[in-house]
């Protein structure tokens, strides 16, 4: 372990220089985006969508000169990870997807201690973060107007489905029906009220919060109403927590010009994962043993 | 040597008791309950005896439900979560049948409620399930005294044969009957030496008395504790699991049983006991006890209460000349009797059995006294022995030329010592907790 942590030192110090580029980088991603038809949407939702898209071509070009701030003189020690990075975005891998690549194991890193430290668990490890991800592609109301949906639509039909006398998997075939003409009405009614920018919307985070919508339901059946309530509440904390962090221009920026940060994980998981101590709730839950001392 | 004063958390319990000590193979039995089962029949450990089992949709659609005891039942899933899809029945009568919470189901109800059962309408994951019927258990009267509804259990944390921490669980109104700390049901702690609560923790408050009950929380000595630790050990040992949770309970009939097995016991355990599962763990990890019975022995000695050194183990001495307090319904009458272990059996004078108004039963024994040989009548008598409640069958014979006007005989003497050189003493000793049972 403790070689780790020498790895992570070291790297660290080698690149601790302040470096102005991260700032003129958080600009380009600041620079309003070309008019969409909608004028409901906001400016910032606009940049945020972006993200999960490949940018255009100029965007590229002031990527790559912004990375050449300390991809130059020759690969080193200090800059390799910098040079990968140039290497694929002119190979053609979009920067964007770089950066949310690599965000993905700090948004696991806040989960992995919200359950651990904190003692508050959501559904699983992917659930929040694939959640993070499907609001940052829909934006943040249309992504909880399209989940609430889902999720009262696939209760409503379980409800339903739960006195017909039928096998699961045909059953489930039927609740999946039902959400999505659910699903449709919901995306017409916006599109004619104009409740939200329907027009750019994939079928892919659609088909996310089906995921999260069936675990969901499966939380139902499997524990009682408070655990179900909670465990909910702190993984849709946990979606928007990500979400607010992969939609912060200086730390997709950050990302992608320091790549090594990433490194300092490895230690931070194997600290987490070697603490048996007790979590911040379990001090709350165990309070009659510590106030009154164990024998 | 050192040991950690921090109470057990779910990590310390996940990684370094659960992960290391109960393998798979183990955990998915325990969270079988009809594997569990078996495998506690296979072991010849007592276990509510099962009546039915229900693997597919055939063999609920051949099943006889006329041969279901009228005395009720318990049908369960194998693999249900929280208690869920759990039906008691208090009667049934051939094709219809009465639950606990007063609803009235048909033969063709409960099959259908069986058919949801096996489809896994309960288990995690909908996955499929089997379904069993189980007898009733009818809770050994001192529960009743203690939970007038529902059933209450025992929890004991066994680890590697070492019974290490244990709690009562009451049911209440709250709770509906159910023995769920969640729901509100009551935890207590207890002490591993003599088996008396120490305290009593509801919603996380401690409390003096049971709610429902009316009576003090602590100082409550649970019937054959001996018994019930041995019973745990020995299931954790059958089990396969390291570190177990073993859910026990006392039938009136046939004592101690084991009501299931879990691999992942709550911590909420440490609360009732105010003591740390991860000290107790860690004391006796590595230390390679043999047998559940010098396991019980161990934890005897290291998990006692500071109070448990008042408890007099040792058996009551008493004199040969002792009062006792007979009671028949409402009458009580106390009389100073004879302990007598030369005889066998207890026997009272005629006339006050009479006055009493005891009925004689229809049974006579064959008894051979110091007067010869003689069939007696006899009667069923309920008396008090310096606290100590013993029933009994007694002989009823004319004593009216004698002193004493009863003879307790050494089959009721179990637990006595008794010492001719003793003077009686004045009145009853109040003191002893050991002998208490309320």
């Amino acid at each position: 372990m403790r070689f780790f942590f020498l790895l992570t030192l070291l790297l660290l110090l080698a690149f601790s220089k302040p470096h102005v580029a991260a700032a003129q980088f958080a600009d380009l991603y600041a620079t309003p985006a070309p008019p969409s038809p909608t004028a409901s949407a906001s400016a910032k939702e606009k940049t945020v969508k972006q993200v999960t898209v490949p940018e255009a071509e100029q965007e590229k070009k002031v990527v790559l000169d912004l990375l050449n701030q300390r991809a130059t003189g020759g690969a080193n020690f200090k800059n390799f990870l910098p040079y990968a990075v140039v290497y694929a975005v002119k190979a053609g891998v979009p920067a964007n997807t770089i950066t949310l690549i690599l965000l993905l194991p700090f948004l696991a890193t806040i989960v992995v201690s919200f359950r651990y430290l904190i003692g508050f668990s959501g559904i699983g490890l992917l659930v929040p973060v694939a959640l993070s991800i499907t609001l940052l592609a829909t934006g943040i109301t249309p992504g909880f107007i399209l989940l609430a949906a889902i999720l009262l639509s696939s209760l409503f039909s379980r409800f339903i489905l739960k006195r017909i006398r039928i096998m699961q998997m045909p059953k489930m075939a039927l609740s999946m029906f039902v959400v999505s003409v659910f699903v449709v009405c919901i995306l017409t009614a916006s599109a004619v009220f104009g409740i939200f920018d329907v027009t750019s919307l994939s079928i892919f985070p659609i088909l996310l919060l089906l995921i999260l919508s069936d675990r969901i339901n499966a939380l139902f059946m499997e524990r009682d109403l408070q655990e179900t309530l909670l465990t909910i509440a702190v993984t849709l904390l946990l979606g928007v927590l990500g979400f607010v962090i992969l939609s912060l221009d200086e730390v997709r920026a950050f990302v992608l010009l320091y790549p090594e940060i990433i490194f300092l994980l490895i230690p931070i998981n194997i600290l987490i994962g070697r603490y048996f101590g007790l979590r911040v709730t379990e001090y709350i839950k165990f309070q009659p043993v510590i106030k009154h001392g164990s024998k | 040597m050192a040991v950690s004063k921090t109470v057990l958390g779910m990590n310390a319990r996940n990684f370094l008791y659960i992960r290391p000590n109960n393998k798979p193979s183990a955990k998915r039995r325990a969270d079988d309950k009809l594997a569990t089962k078996k495998m506690l029949l296979a072991h010849d450990l007592p276990t509510p005896s099962l009546l039915a089992t229900f693997y597919t949709g055939q063999d609920v659609r051949k099943f006889d439900w006329t041969q279901l005891p009228k005395d009720g039942f318990a049908v369960k899933p194998a693999r249900g979560y929280g208690g869920g899809g759990i039906l008691v029945f208090k009667n049934w009568e051939g094709l219809t049948g009465t639950t606990v919470n007063g609803e009235t189901y048909t033969s063709k109800q409960l099959s259908s409620n069986i058919f949801d059962l096996l489809d896994g309408a309960f288990s995690l994951q909908y996955l499929p399930d089997k379904a069993f019927i189980e007898r009733l258990i009818a809770p050994h009267s001192f529960f009743k005294k203690i939970a007038p509804v529902g059933l209450t259990d025992i929890r004991v944390i066994v680890f590697h044969n070492i019974p290490v921490m244990a709690m009562m669980r009451i049911p209440t109104q709250q709770s509906e009957g159910k023995a769920n700390l969640q729901q509100g049901a009551i935890a207590t702690g207890i002490d591993m030496r003599t088996g008396i609560t120490s305290r009593a923790l509801f919603h996380n408050n401690f409390i003096k008395r049971l709610p429902d009950a009316k009576i003090k929380a602590s100082g409550i000595k649970i019937p054959d504790w001996d018994k019930l630790l041995l019973l745990a050990a020995r299931t954790q040992e059958a089990s396969g699991l390291g570190f177990a949770g073993v859910d026990l309970v006392v039938d009136a009939q046939k004592g101690p049983m084991v009501l299931e097995i879990n691999s992942r016991p709550g911590l909420k355990i440490q609360n009732a006991n105010l003591a740390s599962l991860r000290t107790r763990l860690e004391r006796v990890e590595g230390m390679d006890v043999p047998t559940p019975e010098r396991g019980v022995e161990v934890a005897k000695s290291l998990f006692a209460e500071s109070f448990s050194e008042k408890v007099k183990i040792v058996p009551k001495i008493l004199p040969v000349i002792y009062p006792v307090t007979i009671k028949y319904k409402d009458r009580i009458i106390t009389i100073t009797a004879k302990l007598d272990t030369g005889a066998y059996r207890t026997s009272i004078d005629t006339e006050l059995a009479k006055t009493l108004g005891i009925p004689f039963s229809e049974d006579k024994i064959y008894v051979k006294s110091a007067s010869g040989r003689a069939y007696r009548s006899t009667v069923q008598l309920t008396f008090e022995l310096t606290g100590k409640k013993i029933t009994t069958v007694s002989s009823v014979v004319d004593r009216s030329y004698m002193k004493y006007q009863m003879i307790v005989g050494r089959v009721d003497l179990k637990g006595f010592l008794i010492d001719p050189d003793l003077e009686q003493e004045e009145g009853e000793d109040l003191s002893d907790i050991e002998e208490r049972e309320e």
